[in-house]
């Protein structure tokens, strides 16, 4: 287990209270009832992109990262992520995490002054809560680009196709440059 | 009783700030984290990949120099290139006479798959002066990561996948060998360059 998972396993189960609770708090009037049922078939919202880039790809590596500031009108959630042959074999969600596997090899044994070491893991979906800007940033989300057809230059630009739970596929255009945006 | 509490919070981040500098060189307060025991680095040496043929390279800076030190590998979209970029900025930050004076070395923590002259050529994105390190055998790599006290695996599932996991923290080391400070991941090119100069002006 490591500690984001842990961390959204409390989220699920806040999330869980929270629900429970507000059942409870429930009158049960109709109107509130109809609420509920909307909002579970609820439709695509407005999906908006901000301070996409590349980075540039270093010599010699065939690994590329994109990073963007997703924020949903409605509840949605980030599923997949594709990229044109052109530009690479394969894109995946990939976050980095802070490896908690006590098994590695660490030479010095559980040394205190140790940095923590970390490592990067594919994952399914980032939720997007309704409103909330969620950033794929360098050391967190990112999405990775994997078998780079030909190096990502400063000054090129990339499109990725997002997908998401409700709104769908949607193209973005992610420029390449050397270091994140200023103000991302 | 609470502003007691406050009082010892301050109390207890003082003495941790104090004591984290004080093994800095005289009372400099270093961004930074300062290791409490010195790490002396200086005895250990991973063979270092040049066009010219491999030799043996000492974690130690050149006299009057700093030595960044980073443990990755080439194939790392994410971290590694962060720290990277990061410490290029922090040298554009200082000048390109104070930045001369630092040097940057990259141990490979994958030497299965990072070749030498790859690696060079990943470091010479970021870097005129590098130093491209590749262990030539597992237990170089061991004693390398024993001196810094580093933590990597490299792992393959059953479809082949590689996973590799490596501390993600910047080394720097001084003309004796020993760390004198260490950047976390994350950590800005300001900070860095801030701690660059405190080393370099001293």
């Amino acid at each position: 287990m490591n500690t984001s998972r842990k961390t959204r396993s409390a989220i699920a189960v806040i999330a869980l209270l929270g629900t429970v609770a507000l059942a409870g708090c429930g009158g049960g009037s109709s109107s509130d009832t109809t609420m509920a049922a909307s909002e579970s078939t609820v439709a695509a919202g407005e999906i908006s992109f901000e301070g996409m880039w590349a980075r540039t790809s270093p010599m010699a590596t065939t690994m590329g990262a994109a990073y963007v500031t997703i924020t949903s009108s409605v509840d949605d959630a980030l599923i997949g992520v594709t990229v044109d042959p052109s530009v690479a074999a394969m894109a995946q969600i990939h976050e980095t995490v802070t490896s908690s596997d006590t098994s590695m090899s660490s030479g010095m044994g559980s040394g205190s002054t140790m940095a923590p070491a970390m490592t990067m893991q594919e994952v399914d979906r980032i939720d997007l809560p309704a409103g909330t800007g969620v950033g794929l940033k360098p050391g967190g989300y990112h999405i990775m680009l994997m078998d780079l057809a030909k190096p990502l230059e400063t000054g090129a630009k990339v499109v990725i196709t997002l997908t998401f739970e409700k709104a769908g596929e949607k193209s973005v255009e992610f420029p390449v440059m050397e270091d994140a945006p200023a103000g991302s | 009783m609470r502003r007691r509490l406050v009082a010892v919070l301050i109390g207890t981040l003082s003495s941790v700030l104090l004591g984290a500098c004080s093994d800095g060189s005289a009372g400099d307060m270093f961004i930074g984290y300062v290791p409490p025991s010195a790490k002396h680095v200086g005895n250990v040496s991973v063979s270092e990949w040049k066009m010219s043929g491999s030799s043996d390279f000492h974690f130690h800076a050149a006299p009057g120099d700093v030595l960044v030190v980073y443990f990755g590998y080439t194939n790392c979209p994410d971290m590694c290139p962060t720290t990277m970029v990061a410490v290029r900025t922090a040298k554009n930050r200082i000048g390109t006479d104070l930045a001369s004076r630092v040097d940057l070395a990259m141990v490979t923590v994958d030497p299965e798959r990072d070749l030498g002259a790859n690696l060079d050529k990943y470091l010479g994105s970021f870097a005129a002066r590098h130093h491209a390190l590749v262990p030539k055998d597992a237990v170089e790599l061991q004693a390398a990561k024993d001196a810094f006290q580093v933590t990597s695996d490299v792992t393959k599932d059953a479809s082949g996948k590689v996973t590799v996991t490596h501390s993600a923290s910047a080394y720097v080391v001084n003309p004796a060998g020993d760390v004198v400070v260490e950047w976390p991941f994350g950590m800005d090119s300001k900070s860095m360059a801030h701690d660059l100069e405190k080393l370099l002006k001293a």
